[in-house]
């Protein structure tokens, strides 16, 4: 008995490492440290981050990799106007979640909040409980229209798609296209984007949209998708990804020696879709101003709490000063512009 | 003859009998208070360091937000009692989710449709028993197997969309509040007492004990055990079900992904309430207090911006050593 942990000691242990864990939990993320950290040498534009007032995303999907450019958006953000920027969200897909830490965090009285309505009708209550809590609000990357948010910051699907479709135009280099497209059957933003680049194709001519598969968000999938659909459409010279799967369309055509043969045109930027422009297995890539949606989120939520005279007297008659939506865009990347999203 | 000198060290293991032990030794060795202790200083500790905690709108976000997981937790806790395991809880949310707004779209009153979605959802956990105990496959694997089923179907019947626009009575369950207590608490409340209160004192039902404390005898004495079994996972199901009414309502629409994760909470706040993974032990108020606890730490991990990287860390620490707690209790307590 005397050799094996007995209770007493085993409390007593995780007692320390619960604490220790709660210290380390809390300390600032990772990530480039926050302007207080400098003593007295604060560089003359970048104010210390008064705690008092904070500006909350909160996300769904949170750990994945996407979001780093939003955090990093709303991190400069704040360190630039002088404010707090904190991220939180259930790391995996789980809206219930989600929506509790919102209410949750509501009920810390955030000087404004971000968020990514994956399901806007399910979050679409808590958004409106935060603005009818007077606490400003905007949505970014996923919109939830129906609610009072004041302002959507993030891509406009259908025009995107429309830009796809040019890219794809281009990249084809006047050859008539036969494109192929791995997409999620049902999921609306990623409809909107084949609709934008069928209608680019109808309207200026020169290719056409022979089939689309199914590619469950997975890589490995897309892969195994994009082989089999180029087996049965053996006509089809240029493959499109519409979500960020654009790793398993490239491992797809070095899989089928088509390298430089299919052209390839994806949708978002990942360290395999870097590696597939570099290769050539990847022409363009289509990429999301993920940042810009969060900077430019804060800045304006905290135009909504630092207003102008002229602005406030807008929100004193109940006026929107902010606009309905902002498109972000997509801008078509090439090999030539990767190493702006290379890690420095 | 030796005597004890004054200051010899006593060993850790008194050998008193219970009796003699202090109330306060007595009642930390009650599951239930212990954890009312735990929750108790948790909760200090977060109203000291964060000052939303307390409020009412936190408040009510903790209580909206743990109440799908305590339904579910009052059907695992009768299923981990009689020994055996039920993997399917979440993906039986999701389908029960989907069920209702389908059959709600379609026009059907809301009663009906309620009805029809937790027979469907106590049909999983028929097939779950019968699997179990008429053809013997291993808990585990057939609730496994039946949670990428039921998961399956949902993603099938669904078409991969979520479902909204659902009637105005129905979204009362989930979001409606009676005298500012919120519906689905009450709801909550008043099943687990329910059924706390009969676990406790219904002998019918005290009889699933038997069944995780010692199947063998439990057979031998005539107890149906298959029976009880097999209505067990039933029970669980339609618990599933209804938890997936509550977060489909909650929420405004069903979606076919609602649910995942929930087994692996509601199994880790069970065995902190002290259920045992090996059957024989547990209560619905432990099991609810587990779930409290949880959503208490989350809620802490939330207002405390604790990193989200480190959120899943926090909780597979709580799992394991709540599971620790509970083997080298059960060690101390057979010596």
């Amino acid at each position: 008995m005397t050799n094996q942990v007995n209770r007493r000691d085993f409390l007593k242990a995780l007692g320390l490492a619960g604490s220790a864990a709660m210290v380390a939990g809390c300390a600032p993320a990772a990530t480039p440290p926050p302007a207080t950290q400098a003593p007295a040498e604060a560089p003359a534009e970048e104010p210390k981050a008064n705690p008092n007032e904070k500006y909350v995303m909160v996300s769904n999907v949170a750990a994945h990799p996407y979001w780093l450019d939003a955090q990093y958006g709303g991190q400069d953000a704040a360190k630039q106007l002088g404010v707090t920027w904190e991220y939180t969200g259930p790391a995996d897909f789980d809206t219930p979640a989600q929506v509790t830490a919102l209410e949750q965090i509501i009920a810390t009285k955030p000087a404004g909040l971000v968020v990514c309505a994956l399901q806007p009708d399910a979050i679409t209550p808590a958004i409106d409980k935060a603005i009818a809590a007077g606490i400003p609000l905007v949505t970014v990357d996923t919109d939830a229209p129906n609610s009072a948010r004041l302002t959507y910051l993030g891509t406009e699907n259908y025009s995107a798609g429309r830009s796809m479709g040019l890219e794809m135009l281009a990249v084809l280099a006047g050859a008539p296209g036969k494109v192929g497209l791995a997409s999620v059957p049902g999921q609306f933003n990623l409809e909107e984007r084949i609709r934008g680049i069928k209608d680019i194709f109808a309207e200026k001519g020169g290719a056409e949209v022979v089939t689309v598969v199914d590619d469950k968000n997975d890589d490995a999938a897309t892969a195994d998708a994009v082989v089999a659909m180029l087996q049965a459409n053996p006509d089809i010279n240029l493959v499109g990804s519409i979500n960020a799967v654009g790793a398993g369309v490239a491992a797809a055509l070095r899989q089928t020696s088509n390298v430089g043969k299919i052209k390839a045109v994806t949708f978002d930027i990942t360290e395999p879709i870097i590696t597939g422009l570099e290769d050539g297995s990847i022409n363009a890539t289509m990429v999301q101003r993920t940042y810009m949606m969060t900077y430019v989120g804060v800045y304006f939520l905290y135009y909504v709490n630092h207003p102008s005279d002229y602005l406030a007297n807008w929100l004193k008659n109940k006026i929107s000063i902010l606009p309905f939506a902002v498109d972000t865009g997509v801008m078509a990347i090439h090999k030539d512009q990767t190493t702006a999203f290379k890690k420095q | 003859m030796l005597e004890k000198q004054p200051n010899e060290t006593k060993p850790e293991w008194t050998g008193k009998s219970t009796s003699q032990q202090s109330v306060w030794r007595r009642l930390l060795g009650v599951r239930e208070f212990a954890i009312m202790l735990v929750i108790l200083v948790v909760s200090v500790s977060l109203a000291l360091t964060s000052n939303a905690f307390l409020s009412a709108s936190n408040m009510s976000a903790v209580a909206i937000g743990l109440v799908t997981d305590g339904m579910i937790a009052i059907g695992m806790t009768m299923v981990l009692i009689t020994g055996g395991f039920d993997l399917s809880v979440g993906s039986v949310l999701a389908l029960a989710g989907m069920v209702v707004a389908n059959l709600l779209h379609g026009g059907m009153d809301l009663l009906p449709a309620l009805t029809i979605t937790l027979f469907v959802a106590g049909g999983v956990g028929l097939i779950n028993g019968l699997l179990i105990t008429k053809v013997g496959v291993n808990p585990l694997i057939t609730t496994l197997g039946m949670m990428g089923i039921a998961a399956g179907f949902t993603l099938v019947v669904s078409g991969g969309y979520p479902i909204s626009n659902l009637a105005e009575n129905f979204l009362y369950i989930g979001q409606g509040m009676f005298y500012s207590i919120p519906v689905s608490v009450i709801l909550l409340v008043v099943l687990a007492v329910t059924f706390d209160i009969l676990l406790r004192r219904a002998q019918w039902l005290r009889l699933i004990y038997y069944l995780g404390g010692n199947e063998r005898a439990a057979l031998l004495s005539g107890i149906p055990v298959d029976r009880i079994r097999i209505l067990i996972y039933v029970f669980c199901g339609v618990m599933a079900g209804v938890a997936g009414i509550i977060a489909t309502s909650r929420l405004g629409s069903a979606f076919p992904l609602a649910g995942k994760g929930a087994e692996l909470r509601v199994i880790s706040a069970c065995v902190i309430g002290g259920c045992s993974l090996k059957g024989g032990e547990g209560t619905i108020l432990g099991s609810i207090l587990g779930v409290l606890l949880m959503a208490i730490i989350n809620n802490g991990l939330v207002l405390l911006n604790v990193s989200i990287y480190w959120q899943s860390i926090v909780s597979g620490v709580i799992l394991v050593a709540a599971v620790t707690f509970d083997m080298l209790n059960q060690r101390r307590s057979q010596l």
